[in-house]
């Protein structure tokens, strides 16, 4: 007990340098459990966007890019699904229930999703959960449209204001189809996902925005008015994607096989969480190599510990001299050093956690407004405790050495020195 | 004639896509079976397909007393979910016998085969008839267990890697109502976590 004291004291009477080194560990320890946070929660945030959902249908390509365009609005489609495919599966006897999904345009680098009132029934997040107006309602009208959270807040937007869609998905888009806007009559509840940041419209809306339109222009001298266009047949004709609740889940892989065999149009049918576990199998390596990276730092921040440590006994030589003289043995000596090494890895791991807190307090809100990732702070979970622990014991297996310098030389070196 | 041929490749075009984007129903793979397994309610339904290379040891039509001998023995171990599937006993589930079809059995796809030499043709007529698109023989097996308290199906040991020494790893699907899972056997690993 006396050692530790001593070896507080020790560190106090150095406290420049001793928080220097706290400081570094520190840094080090909040990125390493920063990364695996990150990792973590960024999974768990990816999960949490879709659920209920059985089989996700799109047109044949990669399963993984469907998986991103349909439900992450990450990326473009191949091709799209012909209404009648959609039609014919939606009727199978296996469908409990269909959410068509149409992607293609934006509306100031947010994007427009058409679907049906389905998707307002039937699209869950998280656990289970169903999508909650935050005011106004559901679309009803061909030019109704209803606003993810975040696309009400950066945007300002209110209902009842009346919206400009732009062809495309680019943030800056020339191509507007200015003459038909839509209205805003509903903005849906935060839900920390994909959802927050999409305009949801309904097909008919992205039927009649591009009924006068051909090859990604409009026609010259075939303007429709937005009253005109109400009065045509707005059955789609293609659709991006729909998503597939089933009767029985039973039943799953038999559908999944069937449509992936559909013989009208090549379909490709995914299962949504197996996907998504394909997608982490291949992110695995990226994440590790940034762990690995995170861990090499932590490395970086014991030895400039250790270099401290080695230096300051150099300048501690007379100290350790009048402890033995004064009766401490060397067993003593090196428990003070090796105490003193513990001390700052501990006050660097913790001071390491409190700064990652301190940063996903400031920082959280806008990842969760920009990325849609919601990343809690605490409690930290088993692995990032067995992290700690790792840098811990880093920390003693360093200080290890000038502790054992301190004991051989304490005596002889501290005796003979030349001041 | 010429529009046959330009079929044919369209058709063989059309296979080689659905093989490579299928994901349910991997292609033929020596050495690799897949396992789709779907919890509801107090049932758990299992479909298992293998390569009879894995199973037997041979594609071809069993003509030979010893490959019909093999075959029957297959079937017979495959028939039985214990052998294939172990369930935790707190789950206490019943098992209907497994139902295996395979090319190789005599009421199966495979009777009408006579020679190698116009096996192979059949065969490969047969991929593009075949909804599955095999051009090779497997066999598939589904198997249904009735669980009082399907809530403790957590891990299922899978003890095919001891009876199928040929079988070097089994891809494993699972839907349960807690989601979607998927996980790679090995032998030496043969344990299926359940979500």
């Amino acid at each position: 007990m006396a050692i530790l004291t001593l070896a507080g004291k020790s560190l106090w009477s150095r406290r420049l340098t001793s928080a220097l080194v706290v400081l570094a560990i520190a840094l080090s320890v909040t990125l390493l459990l920063g990364v695996e946070r990150l990792r973590t929660q960024a999974r768990a945030s990816f999960a949490n966007t879709l659920s209920g959902t059985d089989l996700i249908v799109g047109a044949r390509g990669g399963p993984i890019n469907l998986l991103l365009y349909s439900v992450f609005r990450i990326g473009d489609p191949t091709n799209n699904v012909n209404w009648t495919s959609y039609r014919t599966l939606a009727a199978h006897p296996q469908v409990a229930w269909t959410v068509p999904l149409s992607l293609g345009d934006s509306h100031r680098g947010f994007r427009v999703l058409g679907t049906s009132r389905d998707y307002f029934q039937h699209y869950r997040y998280g656990r289970n959960q169903p999508l909650r107006l935050a005011e106004g309602r559901e679309f009803e009208d061909v030019f109704d449209a209803v606003l993810g959270a975040e696309v009400a807040d950066r945007l300002g937007y209110r209902l009842d204001q009346s919206i400009v869609i732009a062809h495309g998905a680019g943030e800056v888009s020339f191509a507007l189809h200015d003459d038909k806007p839509f209205r805003v009559v509903g903005v849906l509840a935060r839900t920390g996902t994909p959802v927050d940041q999409t305009m949801h419209v309904s097909l008919e809306g992205i039927e009649a925005i591009h009924v006068d339109w051909r090859g990604g222009a409009p026609v010259p001298g075939m303007r429709l008015s937005a009253e005109q266009v109400r009065q045509l047949d707005l059955t789609p004709k293609t659709i991006t994607a729909f998503l597939v609740g089933l009767k029985s889940k039973t039943a799953i892989f038999r559908l999944q096989r069937e449509i992936n065999e559909f013989s009208a149009e090549p379909l490709l049918a995914i299962l949504p969480g197996l996907t998504l576990q394909q997608l982490w199998d291949l992110m695995g390596l990226a994440e590790n190599a940034l762990l690995v990276v995170s861990g090499l730092v932590v490395l970086v921040g014991l030895t400039v510990m250790l270099a401290a440590l080695l230096t300051g006994l150099n300048e501690r030589r007379r100290e350790m001299a009048i402890l033995r003289a004064v009766g401490a043995r060397p067993g003593q000596i090196f428990a003070l050093v090796l105490g003193e090494s513990l001390t700052l890895a501990l006050a660097g791991a913790a001071l390491g956690v409190l700064l990652l807190q301190g940063a996903l307090l400031l920082a959280g809100p806008a990842l969760q407004a920009r990325l849609g990732l919601a990343i809690a702070g605490w409690p930290p979970s088993g692995h990032e405790l067995a992290l700690l622990a790792g840098v811990l014991g880093c920390g003693a297996l360093a200080g290890l050495f000038p502790a054992w310098r301190a004991y051989r030389y304490s005596v002889a070196d501290g005796m003979t020195i030349r001041i | 004639m010429k529009h046959l041929a330009s079929t044919r490749i369209a058709a063989a075009l059309g296979f080689a896509l659905t093989n490579t984007t299928l994901l349910a129903a991997e292609p033929h793979v020596h050495g690799a079976g897949t396992l789709q397994l779907v919890l509801e309610g107090d049932s758990l339904n299992a479909e298992l397909r293998l390569s009879a290379m894995d199973v037997v040891g041979f594609e071809h039509a069993p003509r030979e007393a010893k490959h019909k001998e093999a075959v029957k023995k297959a079937v017979a171990m495959l028939k039985d979910s214990r052998k294939v599937l172990a369930l935790p006993d707190a789950a206490q589930c019943t098992a209907a016998p497994g139902a295996v079809e395979s090319e190789l059995l005599e009421d199966g796809h495979a009777a009408g085969y006579k020679h190698d030499k116009h096996d192979k043709h059949d065969k490969h007529e047969a991929g593009h008839d075949h909804a599955d698109g095999e051009a090779h023989a497997d066999f598939e097996v589904t198997y249904r267990f009735d669980c009082r308290r399907p809530e403790t199906l957590k891990q299922i040991k899978t003890l095919l890697f001891q009876q199928l020494p040929r079988l070097e790893r089994l891809d494993v699907e699972m839907v349960t109502p807690a989601g979607q899972r998927s996980q790679r056997l090995v032998p030496g690993q043969d344990t299926i976590t359940l979500p």
